[in-house]
């Protein structure tokens, strides 16, 4: 079974999907964001990003224990639930 | 490059420091950030979170920001920039880190980075497209500045040797 799949079988009980609050550095304010458990972290990231007025960047989100979202991964993956706080980083790396 | 007028940068300055100082409060409560209107610099004061490698002074020149990028660097009581204010290189989640062996902050977001300006890069188009940069940290304002940093700060070893 794929981890897609997993986090499918996982909304059945758990609910489909998860509302989230989301800082941005360049914002004083957080947006809320309402995603299913199986959207990615990266695809999520990017969503919330454009909403804040961001161009550019490889945005992924960071959970208030310092957990760096892996942009590939759903979300139900990170042990989210319902009205966690999370960052945005931008995790594009240095040269 | 036509200077900034010190009022622009210091317009932009007051609700840029009000994002950065609300991201600390959020994301690094024992950073102490300081904002110097008059002559344009930030600075903050940063406990490195490996074991023993004391405390870091970061500084940013804020003068014709932001036409062009803030010229970042880390630096010792006396306000020079030795390698062993800064940094060491870790693994850190998306590529490379940001802490050059020069040593110098290297990302789009520090003109200090630029060729120009004596840094590594002469592959980026210039300190004044430095918003034009791609394929590597983004970084639009300075808190998303201290974010990165931050970030890759969480994953260095030490201080630079």
């Amino acid at each position: 079974m794929s981890e897609l799949e997993s986090a499918q079988g996982a909304d059945n009980a758990a609910g489909a999907t998860l509302t989230l609050s989301v800082y941005a550095p360049i914002a004083v304010d957080p947006k809320t964001f309402t995603w299913h458990r199986s959207t990615r972290a990266g695809e999520a990231a990017a969503e919330a990003a454009a909403a804040f007025g961001y161009e550019a960047g490889t945005p992924t989100l960071q959970a208030r224990d310092g957990q760096v979202l892996d942009r590939d991964r759903p979300l139900a993956a990170a042990n989210l639930r319902d009205g966690d706080e999370l960052e945005l980083v931008d995790v594009g790396g240095g040269v | 490059m036509t200077a900034v007028p010190p009022q622009v940068t210091r317009a932009v300055l007051e609700d840029e420091f009000a994002a950065a100082v609300a991201w600390a409060r959020r994301n690094a409560p024992a950073w102490v950030l300081s904002c110097n209107a008059d002559e344009l610099v930030l600075s903050v004061r940063i406990p490195h979170p490996a074991p023993g490698a004391g405390a870091l002074t970061l500084r940013a020149d804020l003068r014709d920001y932001r036409a062009m990028p803030p010229a970042w660097t880390f630096t010792d009581d006396s306000g020079a920039s030795p390698k062993q204010a800064f940094p060491a290189a870790g693994p850190v989640p998306g590529g490379a880190s940001i802490f050059h062996s020069q040593p110098v902050i290297c990302a789009p977001f520090n003109r200090l980075a630029y060729r120009e300006y004596r840094g590594p890069h002469g592959n980026w188009s210039g300190a004044d497209s430095w918003m034009d940069v791609r394929g590597t940290v983004y970084a639009p304002s300075l808190a998303d500045m201290l974010s990165v940093i931050h970030l890759h700060l969480r994953h260095s070893p030490g201080r630079m040797k």
